[in-house]
């Protein structure tokens, strides 16, 4: 190549490939990135988005009280996120713990337009006793998780 | 089937449009084969190095796109997410940099590329940071654009706006017959921008990314420009390689329906049109392999006759100097050789005795005829060259035959010949005739009739046959052997005859003389009833309309 292709590669090539090399590490390496998932939440002690899955066109999974799911967010960094399903038992992350500095739970908030929110009080003293139980469930659950996150394998 | 949150995201699968495939291969491959291919045919060139480097940077792009689209690991999605904005960039920067090549036809301003890649820097610099990319959405599967993003719509918006400018201010600038081109090549350019980067900033915005499988139509629509200019302007010399190019594109394009059609007819329909282009493809890129090479050997021919030409001109041009050589320093000497000898003949430099008078006649006549070679030879320079110049007037041909009789009635005396001249009753109408040259035509043939007559003498006659005016001259001189009359009339030819009687000539005249004669719209042949029969010489001029009334003349 000439003095000039070999600036245009200079000016482009090099930086975009020392930038990919970095990107990789920062990806695929350390998994150094969040991660935003949606995670169960107790409508009965927080504040949680509302799905309400339309039958007619969805397939509606996960269905509680109908056809209404409550969930929350939580953003972790992918590294500390364990490599199971998430649907199966056993694979727990619906939690934060202190440990992670980086997970973060994000509840439904009122103030915004676009997502309906749930409010605990709205459930009566039965859905609060049947909320119990699914607190309990959720603490187990979180022991589980606590467990799980010990064990983190690299995918790679 | 294991599901997690990083390397096998449950959300990510779903169905893939198939226009993804069709709308992502074809166009990535059509453009790298168009920018490979010009690379191949024109390493020297800038554009064509600037052209590749598009194609390679745009298929980049669309491999990233469409990896996104189709994995289900976030690691995947946010390497590639987080380099295609930096490519798009890379794509528009480069498409500015090739325009500006491709039209100019030269590089750009060293301070141009230094500030192209300051503009670049944020990016590079940002790109692997938050600024760039916040995080994965396992919900809808794609990353979460940070920041970062408005610069990317700033430096797109400002390197689409640049570009744009400069095409329309190109377009205004070109003369005429390049702005075809240049519209061409401005509209090819625009499509593809517009459609590449502008769909792909309206998904972004809207968050409706099929929008984007569209915009990529744009690329082909390019290399199709492109290869329509390499065609029809010889943009980069490779016609024959444009050629391929399109057919391989429609090729590619038609192939590419495979992906997702899904009924046994469009199957069917998909192959036979497939078969169709093959074959009309192969015999396209043949006859254009064929015109190419009948068009290299033009212009290989062309290039020969343009060194003939010059050739001839330098020829021509040491040709002229000869003439402008010969009329002065041959003519010169024997004008004054001439000048001189009359003078000692006329008693100029005292009595001349008997004896001296004899040579010097006999000088004074190898002069004239040394005086009447030269004449003829610039004569035939002149024709040649195409350099006559012929004054035409009104002129009564009688008088002047006349005058040559009269002037040539010596010479004949000499030789105890008979001259005589015979004249119509009827004056015969002017003729537009260069005097000179029909003088010198006449003289000669009557000089000839009495070097070439031993005895009996010369009839000179003119005369209206058949609305043409006709000159005679008889001799009964050694006749012409009429087998090979023509050659007569030829360079340097005398007839056998000529050459038993030992009378030098240069064999000159009669060709020059039928030249002048057929510049007037005359004929001048010869007939004789064989050798030793003496030879009549005729002269035919096209009468014009008479000028005047035609009067007794005495012969």
């Amino acid at each position: 190549m000439g003095n000039k292709a070999g600036i245009i590669f200079s000016l482009f090539f090099l930086p975009v490939l020392f930038v990919s090399l970095v990107v990789y590490k920062k990806y695929f390496i350390e998994r150094n990135y969040q991660i935003s998932a949606e995670v169960p939440c107790n409508q009965f002690q927080e504040i949680c988005f509302v799905y309400r899955c339309d039958i007619e066109t969805e397939e509606c999974a996960s269905v509680v009280d109908g056809d209404t799911s409550y969930y929350k967010k939580i953003e972790r960094l992918a590294s500390a996120l364990p490599a199971c399903d998430v649907s199966k038992e056993g694979c727990f992350i619906a939690e934060c713990t202190s440990e992670d500095s980086s997970c973060k739970e994000v509840l439904c908030d009122y103030e915004s337009v676009d997502e309906e929110c749930s409010s605990p009080g709205d459930f009566s003293k039965e859905d609060s006793s049947s909320g119990d139980e699914s607190g309990e469930a959720a603490g187990s659950a979180a022991d589980t998780f606590m467990e799980g996150n010990d064990d983190i394998e690299s995918e790679e | 089937m294991d599901f997690n949150l990083v390397t096998n995201i449950e959300n990510c699968y779903f169905d893939i449009p198939t226009l993804l495939y069709y709308s992502h291969i074809p166009t990535a491959a059509a453009m790298l084969f168009v920018g490979l291919f010009v690379y191949i045919k024109n390493k020297e060139l800038l554009s064509a190095r600037l052209l590749f480097f598009m194609a390679l940077f745009f298929s980049l792009w669309v491999v990233g796109d469409l990896i996104i689209w189709i994995s289900p690991d976030s690691r995947v999605v946010m390497f590639w997410w987080s380099l295609i904005n930096l490519f798009e960039i890379i794509v528009s920067l480069l498409t500015l940099y090739f325009s500006y090549a491709f039209l100019e036809q030269k590089d750009v301003f060293p301070k141009m590329k230094v500030f192209s890649f300051l503009l670049l820097l944020p990016f590079i610099i940002l790109v692997s940071s938050t600024w760039n990319l916040l995080g994965f959405d396992t919900v809808s599967c794609e990353a979460t654009q940070g920041p970062l993003i408005y610069y990317f719509y700033f430096l797109e918006g400002l390197l689409s706006l640049s570009l744009l400018i400069y095409l329309i201010k190109k377009i205004t600038q070109s003369v005429q017959e390049n702005r075809k081109q240049v519209i061409l090549f401005s509209l090819g350019v625009t499509l593809f921008l517009l459609s590449y980067s502008g769909t792909n900033i309206v998904a972004s915005l809207t968050g409706d990314w099929h929008i984007l499988q569209y915009g990529l139509f744009g690329s082909p629509i390019f290399a199709a420009f492109l290869a329509f200019l390499i065609v029809r302007y010889q943009a980069f010399s490779m016609k024959l390689i444009g050629a391929q190019a399109l057919v391989a594109g429609l090729i590619l394009l038609i192939a590419s329906q495979y992906f997702f059609i899904k009924e046994a007819i469009n199957f069917i329909l998909v192959g036979i049109t497939l078969i169709l282009a093959l074959g009309f493809g192969a015999v396209l890129i043949r006859s254009v392999m064929q015109e190419v090479k009948r068009k290299e050997e033009m212009q290989e021919l062309s290039k020969r006759l343009a060194t003939a030409n010059q050739e001839l001109r330098r020829l021509d041009a040491a040709k002229s100097e000869f003439i402008s050589i010969a009329s002065h320093q041959l003519r010169t000497p024997l004008t004054a050789i001439r000048g001189y000898v009359s003078l000692v003949l006329e008693g100029a430099y005292g009595k001349v005795t008997p004896t001296l008078q004899d040579v010097l006649n006999k000088v004074y006549t190898v002069n004239n005829r040394m005086s009447q070679l030269v004449e003829d030879l610039l004569s035939i320079s002149r024709i040649e060259s195409g350099r006559v110049q012929y004054n035409f007037a009104p002129i009564q041909l009688e008088p002047l035959v006349a005058e040559i009789v009269d002037m040539l009635s010596l010479m004949a005396k000499e030789k105890k010949l008979f001259l005589k001249i015979k004249l119509p009753k009827k004056s015969l109408p002017k003729l537009s005739l260069d005097v000179n040259k029909i003088r010198e035509v006449i003289s000669n043939l009557i000089d000839n009739a009495i070097k070439y007559t031993k005895e009996g003498g010369v009839l000179v006659s003119v005369e209206a046959v058949e609305r043409c005016a006709i000159v005679k001259v008889k001799d009964t001189g050694i006749g012409v052997d009429m087998k090979s009359s023509e050659r007569l009339f030829q360079k340097f030819t005398r007839s056998s005859e000529t050459m038993k009687l030992d009378v030098s000539g240069t064999g000159l005249g009669l060709y020059v003389g039928k030249t002048f004669v057929e510049a007037h719209g005359g004929l001048l042949s010869v007939e004789s009833e064989g050798p030793g029969k003496g030879a009549c010489f005729i002269i035919k001029f096209p009468l014009e309309a008479p000028a005047v009334l035609p009067k007794e003349k005495a012969s």
